[in-house]
Order: C-alpha cells, then sequence, then structure tokens
C-alpha cells in the first residue's frame, strides 16, 4: 500500500516535470542571442581553418626554396658553400673551345678536360 | 551537421533546456549561463554526433545537465543559492498540475529540488546524482524519501484546501 502511494507520487512528478519543462519556451532575445552565439562559432571557425590553411601553404613554399637555395648545385653562384661543395664534388669540369684557340687556354686547365670542337683526328 | 540544421534541432529543445537548467540551478541568470555553455559545447562536439537527427534531444540533454552539474559546484563555491532569489515568473498562475507541482518541489528548498530536477528532469540515476552533488548515496535515497513524503502531504493538503474552497 505504501509502495503503491510512492509509486504514485514518483510516476505524478515525473509526469508533471516532464510536461513542466516541455512548456518552457525562451524569449525571443535569448532565442536570437543563441542563434548569434552559432553563427559567431562558426565564423570564427572558419576564419582560423583559412588562417591555418594560408599559414600551411607559406610555410611550404619558403621550405621548397630553402630546399632548392641549399640543394641544387646549380643554385651555387648564390650560395658561396654550395659553390664549394659543387667544385668539390661535382664532376670535373669541361671546357670547350674551338680549334685554332688551343693556346688561349689557361695553364691551370689539365688537358684531358678539354674538348676541341670541329677537331680533326 | 551544418548550422541551419543545428540552430533547428536547438529551437526546438532550448525552451526546455533552459528549464531543466534552471530546476537544477535555481536560478534564472545561472540557467542562461549553463544553456549558453552547453549549446557551445554541442556546437564544437556536434560531428561526434553520430545517427539521426532523432538522438539529438537526448544528446543536448545531457550536455546541458553536465553544464549545470558544474556550474552549480562553481557557485556554491562563491555563494549558496537562495531560494528567494528565484524568479517571480516561476509563481505566474494559472497553476496546471505541472506547475503546481513545480512550485511545490520549489518549496522544498534547494537540497532537495536538485535532487529532483537531476532525477526527473536530469533523467540521472541515484549514483550519478551522488557523485554529481557530491553527497553519501543514501543521503540522496532519503532526500528523494523525504521529498516523496512532502510531496504527499503538500498535494493531499491543497487538494484538500480546493474542495474546501469549492464547498465553501
Amino acid at each position: 500500500m505504501k509502495r503503491d502511494s510512492s509509486n504514485e507520487i514518483d510516476n505524478r512528478m515525473n509526469q508533471a516535470l516532464q510536461h513542466w519543462a516541455d512548456a518552457g519556451n525562451l524569449t525571443p532575445e535569448q532565442s536570437f542571442n543563441l542563434e548569434r552565439l552559432v553563427y559567431g562559432m562558426s565564423h570564427q571557425g572558419r576564419r582560423s581553418t583559412t588562417a591555418s590553411v594560408l599559414r600551411g601553404a607559406i610555410a611550404t613554399i619558403a621550405a621548397y626554396i630553402t630546399m632548392l637555395f641549399l640543394a641544387c648545385p646549380a643554385a651555387g653562384s648564390i650560395l658561396p658553400a654550395a659553390q664549394v661543395l659543387a667544385r668539390q664534388e661535382g664532376p670535373p669540369p669541361v671546357i670547350l673551345v674551338e680549334q685554332g684557340v688551343y693556346s688561349a687556354i689557361p695553364a691551370g686547365i689539365p688537358a684531358n678536360m678539354v674538348i676541341l670542337r670541329g677537331a680533326r683526328s | 551537421m551544418n548550422d541551419k540544421r543545428f540552430l533547428e534541432l536547438l529551437h526546438k529543445e532550448e525552451g526546455k533546456l533552459f528549464r531543466i537548467a534552471l530546476a537544477i540551478l535555481g536560478s534564472e541568470s545561472d540557467a542562461w549561463d549553463a544553456l549558453q555553455q552547453a549549446v557551445e559545447q554541442a556546437w564544437r562536439s556536434r560531428r561526434s554526433l553520430r545517427g539521426s537527427d532523432a538522438v539529438f534531444p537526448a544528446w543536448i540533454k545531457k550536455i546541458t545537465v553536465n553544464c549545470s552539474i558544474n556550474l552549480l559546484h562553481r557557485r556554491e563555491r562563491v555563494i549558496p543559492v537562495d531560494p528567494l532569489t528565484l524568479p517571480a515568473v516561476m509563481y505566474d498562475p494559472p497553476l496546471s498540475d505541472a506547475a503546481m507541482i513545480w512550485q511545490l518541489v520549489e518549496e522544498l528548498g534547494p537540497d532537495l529540488r536538485k535532487v529532483i530536477a537531476l532525477r526527473y528532469l536530469g533523467d540521472l540515476s541515484l549514483e550519478e546524482i551522488a557523485r554529481a552533488l557530491g553527497i553519501p548515496l543514501g543521503t540522496v535515497k532519503s532526500r528523494l524519501h523525504i521529498a516523496h513524503k512532502r510531496l504527499k502531504e503538500m498535494l493531499d493538503d491543497k487538494e484538500q484546501k480546493g474542495v474546501g474552497n469549492i464547498e465553501a
């Protein structure tokens, strides 16, 4: 009997409080404020996504250019360190000269590095 | 879920969510703070919401209850909730059965109100209520028992008075 009474009040309270909550309404102003909050977060999210994409792109381009200067022997003319590296480890330089100006080759260049264009064997 | 759909679903639930927060916190300004926090949290984690829109109400209600409990802890450290500061709008006539029961719950005082709000509106188990309020399980059970008993007495009393008024 006591248990039935407790269950009855339990059910009644449950139903009544659910109805009370369901009947709740926000004022138009409060509702609008929630909407503004969501749009604000959405806008902020989009802006930070764009900014991070831009930052990533700039960093990639900068890294690519740096790699070009450091790794490419052609960049030796710009970076002195790369120039020395290219001289020391690169293939031996080959000098092409027209026949008849053989005598104009500088004294320090070995003869096997000289190709005579138009030379007859 | 895009912003538009999120807002559509939110607008259907916002009034109910506000009242749930109000029932737990006992103050309109705190309930509004809790609701805003809940909406912010829900929007940020909306991608974790798998399945159809049908789960949205239960999902956002859970977030609102959690935000209200967190705010309750923060507020209790600063200032105790005073039942006299409750907005007059909650006592506005006409009193339906639902509103009358809510008014009776209010009259029980903040300790009993919180237990009842978490039990019936937050759908928490007794163990979860004990954890949320930081009180022993036995205290939750006894508060719920006292609340039931006093509500029954109040309802009987009101019904008797109501009958008396009609007869008079």
